[in-house]
């Protein structure tokens, strides 16, 4: 398992107008909390940040020389811009199983992608539990043998022994399913009439109601 | 054309466009979509023409999710009408889009692919877009 190291400051001062300003200066506001301590404000730079917040790290994270070990919980970030708002850093303990979410990557060609099928891939992380040492990179499923039509659940995955799959097995994982066709469309020059949907809770016939307009 | 079957109004209020959109700013089913970057009302027109530019595009193959629905109907008085006597007839329906929202997305094809039946697609909207990808996906994403 990746073990990163990431600085940062205790952070006093709460609020947005204060977090607009750290955002402005190139930093972040982030929480750290977990295992009963106490939850500690703070701020962090962003270009330090952008490099550990990908993947399931576990991290160092050195908050006024006290030295926490920490997961990415969450991260904010703006929809547009992709600007990082702010980060949620869970503190855990390395002897303790935690539940994670673990990328799924598939691998093969699927059988039904010869046929013209499409692979679609429903669930992209599965939730594990396991220790904090032993936290997979990803959980790696064979499609090469999927039909169109066929797809895998979450029983079908196979993880090392010490991790257990705690997403329900029920769950489809990947289908291969029949590609859009292209529909072919009536000529332009169709009725302009515009259809009006039915109104819940009145009775369809509204032709007196359109004349009362009209008049 | 995209419209409601039943609603519980024939007519809206036209309301307000602020802010930017807080739900459905993410790439969710597909692999790659189109996220908006100004408000606006696209029509059901609109949002058809562009599912058809993607989709003749695509030819066979891949996948397109439409993430938006036309619900709010658009009313409009006939033309050389006098003011008053009460707010026009439903003339026409459109979705309610605000900056950020992912409006279509595509999967089962190579980005190559996405990207331009995406480009093509946003020649059919009235406002600036930009091509996305999934997160955790390499790369970066550009407007048009």
């Amino acid at each position: 398992m990746e073990r990163l190291e990431l600085g940062a400051e205790v952070r006093t001062e709460t609020g947005s107008g204060v977090a607009r300003r750290l955002r402005d200066a190139g930093l972040v506001p982030g929480v750290v909390y977990g295992r009963k301590e106490e939850v500690v404000n703070l701020k962090l730079d962003s270009g330090d940040l952008k490099e550990v917040i990908n993947g399931n790290a576990i991290i160092d994270l050195d908050v006024d020389d006290e030295v926490k070990t920490v997961m990415v919980k969450e991260v904010q970030k703006d929809a547009i811009t992709g600007q990082l708002l702010h980060v949620d850093f869970h503190q855990i303990a390395l002897d303790e199983a935690i539940s994670i979410e673990v990328p799924v990557t598939l691998e093969g060609v699927a059988a039904g992608q010869r046929e013209g099928g499409v692979v679609q891939q429903a669930l992209r992380e599965i939730e594990v539990e396991c220790l904090p040492t032993n936290i997979p990179e990803d959980v790696k499923v064979d499609i090469s043998e999927l039909e169109v039509g066929e797809s895998l659940h979450v029983a079908e995955l196979e993880t090392e022994e010490d991790v257990e799959i705690v997403t329900s097995g029920d769950e489809v994982v990947v289908t291969v399913v029949v590609p859009t066709e292209l529909e072919v469309e009536p000529d332009e020059v169709e009725e302009e009439e515009i259809e009006e949907p039915e109104v819940i809770g009145e009775e369809p016939d509204e032709e007196e109601e359109i004349e009362e307009e009209e008049e | 054309m995209l419209l409601p079957k039943r609603v519980k109004h024939r007519k809206q209020h036209r309301g307000r466009l602020k802010g930017k959109a807080h739900r459905g700013n993410t790439v969710n089913f597909g692999e790659f979509g189109l996220q908006a970057l100004e408000p606006a009302w696209i029509t059901n027109r609109q949002i058809e023409a562009a599912r058809i530019a993607m989709t003749r595009y695509i030819k066979r193959g891949g996948k397109i999710w439409v993430n938006i629905f036309p619900d709010k109907p658009v009313t409009a008085k006939p033309a050389e009408t006098r003011m008053g006597s009460g707010k026009g007839a439903p003339e026409h329906w459109v979705a309610v889009v605000k900056p950020g929202r992912v409006m279509f997305e595509i999967a089962g094809i190579n980005e190559e692919v996405a990207r331009e039946a995406m480009r093509l697609a946003a020649h059919k909207l009235p406002i600036k877009t930009k091509f996305v990808k999934r997160e955790g996906m390499d790369g970066d994403s550009d407007e048009s």
